[in-house]
């Protein structure tokens, strides 16, 4: 047993967190207040090899353990949480599922350009009246020759606007419930797919976040993932990988949250001396560092039990479950601690606050993950 | 062109905080990385190298745990790196007589520093490794040109730029302006595990190991600063801050 | 014997004051090296027992060639201490001398004395966060010194010594300064400053710099510094503006810092100013916590505020 990141890592993480302080730190507050993605950032991690972490070397990627994956969301996730998501959704989402149930083609085709960066990938599966129960998706797609014709509407797809390359459920065979939805992989310049809203949300301002709507859009019949009916278990296997993602980027504006309270109370002075002398200061902080280190334990067990090759639903769920709810807490007691300060913009655990509250509602509610995790006790 | 590149691994300095009751710096716990300046040095070579062709050979004195270090510089480009491990002390006589020992023994045209290590600020390694080697020495370059036969280098001096050429072989230290060092690529963290690390028992070279100095106290520096804020009414603080700056004389 | 050595001469007057001193206590004589030039009674006048002319065909400072003259001018007066003048031509000159002379080195030494009867410097490490106490283990001791550390003696025209001209052996070099630019500057000392006002990143062009001309204009020196990044990478100032760990190192009595964010390296530049204040727009910003006085707020409103404030209280 050995706690400790290996050589690789640790190059890894120092390597992220010189990035994440040099590119991302100074635009961070800025992406959030004007809602803008972040396409600069993203260009140049493609150039590091950030967006193809996972995918195996021959398709362009650096075939990454998932541990070394989980330290570079968490590091970018400090900076700036909805980068982290961005690029979690590209290479756990979209990257993963082609990696996994593609055939040659689709990944010769697919994947170099996703580690490339010359397109960002989306998992566009959630739709108005279909979220945590995918199964009463309503999105259908009905082969034509040597196309199928998709027809429907996504909701709250990260980075929905700003894709290339789309993971797009949608429902084949009616009758047969959730054994009749397929998975798809879409390029966002056909022909019926086109951008709806784009939603204003409380938090991750920088990703984007949009429906999506396919009118009569006509998918080569070669770009479905998988086999038809396959799309249910591709989009539950994707997202015990994707909370992976979704834990690391909690353990990382958790542990954000940490450093600004610790910093912003030994600065503070009240009643003659920092605030960090106060107990009540102390107590706060000693829990959140607990928590944090907790979450990210959780999350290393869960990436190392994903790179083992089993099932891993159990972990990820624990991980997930565990790291946002911490996340929330911690980013709540920073305010906290920051007192009047903290609800204002001029400090960052502002945006923490606001940034942490979406890691237990998206890639599977908190909800989702107990029952998840209760299923894997109880069966 | 056969380029070495001396660097070390320090303490994180940005990391340093002082203990409020003795005033010493607490030097425990601080994380470690490769001295900033030493990563420019890396960069330039690299570079160099890329245009003229070549090999980048990293050569450190340090800690065993300094090979972790010397890794993200083979990341950065490097090709192979040689690592003397000396754990108790970082003398500057033993270190470059150390140095200028191991350089001795290998095929080179140029050996690159930074232009002092960013915990102690000595600058002092460069010009007593090309002073050991008996090659020209030039400082503080913030840039530099390499042909073939000739280096050519303008120095950053206050208030002057000197430029100076020398033929090969020759030294150089860097300073901080001279480029700004790559961020290792995945793929590239991942190719540096291939590359050579050679370790060099130190009590195998000849080199005279008899410290300069000796370092018998570090004492901290009393910094007592009033540290009075004005946050929210700016008018009234001013006025506060007007008052108190006449009353020292500061204006005038 | 304590030798002195710089290539400038405000810098060897105030060494040979504290050389004066040192050697005094231990009764021995002190030496004035001097190379390419040749006002050797001024020297004398100002506390030195011994002038050294070294004769030399070099037009310009080389300092593969002025270590071994200085190394070799060392060993034939038997020298036990060096001290070289601490700007950058000294801090490459004094620790290839001390390698030519197996030796330890100081560079930067912010105080030099005898502790139980030991050389004793200290010098300024970790970022200005520590000084490093050093004693030698052997000699000669060799030690580079910042300028303004001490004043120079007062003259003596009394005072008699011996001047000695000679040439002396060197090897040459094959490395050749083709040219010498003096950098554009505006000739401002920030080192002898007594007030500051320094300009940060929190400036949007260089024009607004204009706004702490105008607040410099009005405290005693007038004098403008800037950070790292405003001269070495936006060129907005001439280097000699520059404060900071690479640039210089000043002690005025107000250092008032503007859109600056207090990078420790900057900081190890000016904290020994008596006072000083900072203004930011963001209140977590660094140089907060180096200031006696700091105003949180958006310069571009700050700053004329302060300026008519100080202005009125002057009036």
């Amino acid at each position: 047993m050995d706690f400790e990141l290996n050589d690789n890592q640790k190059m890894i993480r120092n390597m992220v967190r010189d990035f994440a302080e040099k590119e991302i730190e100074p635009v961070a507050a800025e992406l959030d207040e004007k809602e803008e993605y972040p396409h600069d950032i993203l260009k140049k991690m493609a150039k590091l090899g950030l967006l193809g972490i996972l995918i195996p070397t021959e398709y362009g990627g650096a075939g990454l353990d998932t541990i070394s994956y989980a330290i570079v969301i968490e590091e970018i996730s400090k900076k700036c949480a909805s980068t982290g998501v961005i690029t979690s959704v590209h290479n756990s989402l979209v990257s993963d599922p082609i990696m996994k149930y593609g055939t040659e083609e689709q990944k010769k085709k697919y994947l170099p350009l996703l580690a490339k960066g010359e397109h960002i990938g989306a998992f566009s599966g959630t739709e108005a009246n279909a979220g945590t129960d995918l199964g009463a998706m309503e999105t259908t797609a009905v082969l034509d020759g040597d196309h199928y014709v998709i027809n429907g509407s996504k909701m709250f797809i990260t980075s929905g606007s700003e894709a290339g390359i789309h993971i797009v459920f949608a429902v084949t065979d009616k009758p047969a419930g959730y054994k009749g939805i397929s998975a798809f992989i879409v390029e966002s310049d056909t022909e019926g797919f086109e951008v709806g809203s784009i939603f204003e949300k409380m938090g991750i301002h920088a990703s984007l976040t949009s429906e999506l709507i396919f009118e009569d859009m006509r998918v080569p019949k070669e770009n479905l993932l998988g086999e038809e009916g396959q799309g249910f278990k591709i989009a539950l296997g994707t997202l015990d990988g994707g909370r992976i993602g979704i834990a690391a980027q909690a353990v990382g504006i958790a542990q954000r949250a940490l450093e600004e309270s610790i910093e912003y109370s030994q600065q503070r002075q009240q009643f003659g001396r920092p605030i960090s002398k106060f107990q009540a200061i102390q107590w706060k902080i000693a829990d959140m560092a607990t928590s944090v280190e907790a979450s990210r334990l959780l999350l290393h067990k869960a990436a190392f039990a994903k790179d083992q090759g089993g099932r891993f639903s159990k972990e990820a769920a624990m991980a997930k479950l565990f790291a946002s709810e911490a996340a929330v807490k911690a980013a709540l007691e920073g305010v906290q601690i920051h007192g009047g300060y903290g609800y204002t913009k001029e400090y960052t655990i502002e945006r923490l606050f606001r940034d942490a509250k979406i890691t237990e509602i998206y890639e599977g509610t908190s909800e989702a993950q107990r029952m998840v995790i209760a299923k894997s006790l109880l069966g | 062109m056969n380029i070495v590149v001396c660097a070390k691994e320090v303490l994180d300095v940005s990391q340093i905080k002082v203990d409020p009751k003795t005033n010493k710096p607490i030097l425990q716990g601080i994380d470690k990385k490769i001295s900033d300046i030493d990563k420019n040095a890396v960069e330039e070579a690299v570079k160099i190298k890329e245009k003229l062709g070549g090999k980048v050979t990293v050569v450190s004195v340090g800690p065993s745990e300094a090979r972790e270090y010397i890794k993200e510089l083979l990341a950065m480009g490097a090709d192979e790196a040689k690592i003397i491990p000396l754990d108790d002390t970082r003398d500057y006589n033993v270190v470059s007589n150390l140095l200028a020992a191991v350089i001795n023994g290998m095929e080179y045209d140029m050996v690159l520093c930074g232009e002092a290590s960013i915990d102690l600020f000595s600058g002092q390694m460069g010009p007593r490794v090309a002073q050991k080697l008996d090659i020209p020495q030039i400082t503080y370059a913030k840039n530099v040109d390499a042909e073939a036969d000739k280096l050519t280098a303008d120095r950053d001096l206050s208030g002057k730029k000197v430029t100076v050429e020398s033929p090969y072989p020759v030294l150089l230290t860097v300073t901080k302006e001279i480029n700004e060092p790559r961020l290792p690529s995945l793929m590239e963290i991942l190719g540096a595990a291939n590359k050579p690390i050679e370790t060099i028992d130190p009590s195998s070279l000849e080199a005279e190991v008899e410290a300069g100095t000796k370092i018998s106290d570090i004492k901290g520096v009393a910094m007592e600063r009033k540290n009075v804020i004005y946050k929210d009414d700016i008018d009234e603080g001013i006025k506060e801050l007007v008052d108190n700056l006449a009353k020292s004389g500061a204006l005038g | 014997m304590v030798l002195i050595y710089s290539n400038e001469k405000n810098l060897t007057l105030e060494m040979l004051a504290k050389g004066r001193e040192l050697a005094d206590e231990q009764g021995k004589e002190v030496t004035v090296v001097l190379i390419g030039e040749d006002e050797a009674d001024e020297y004398i006048q100002h506390g030195a027992d011994k002038v050294f002319v070294a004769e030399t065909d070099l037009k310009n400072f080389k300092v593969e060639e002025y270590t071994q003259m200085i190394a070799n001018i060392a060993e034939k007066l038997g020298s036990e201490t060096i001290m070289i003048g601490s700007n950058k031509d000294g801090n490459e000159l004094a620790p290839r001398l001390a390698a030519m002379l197996n030796t330890g080195c100081v560079t930067g030494c912010t105080d030099i004395y005898f502790k139980d009867g030991e050389l004793t410097t200290e010098r300024v490490v970790y970022s200005g966060n520590a000084i490093a106490v050093e004693q030698f283990t052997g000699k000669p001791h060799i030690m580079t010194i910042p300028s303004k550390l001490y004043d120079p003696l007062p003259a003596d025209s009394s005072r008699t010594g011996e001047v000695t001209k000679e040439s002396v052996d060197y090897k040459t070099f094959p490395s050749e300064i083709t040219n010498i630019q003096v950098m554009e500057s505006e000739g401002v000392n920030v080192e002898a400053a007594t007030s500051i006002v320094s300009c940060g990143r929190g400036f949007k062009n260089k024009e607004d710099t204009k706004m702490a001309e105008e607040l410099a204009r009005l405290l005693p020196g007038e004098t403008l510094g800037c950070s790292r990044p405003l001269s070495a990478d936006m060129k907005w100032f001439t280097e000699d503006h520059w404060i900071g760990l690479s640039g210089h190192k000043v002690k005025p009595k107000v250092y008032i810092a503007i859109g600056i964010s207090g990078q420790i390296q900057h900081i190890a530049g000016m904290r020994d100013s008596d006072i000083i204040v900072a203004i930011n727009k963001d209140p977590e910003a660094l140089i907060f916590k180096s200031a006696d006085y700091g105003l949180v707020g958006d310069l571009y409103e700050v700053l004329p505020k302060l300026t008519a404030a100080i202005k009125e209280k002057m009036a």
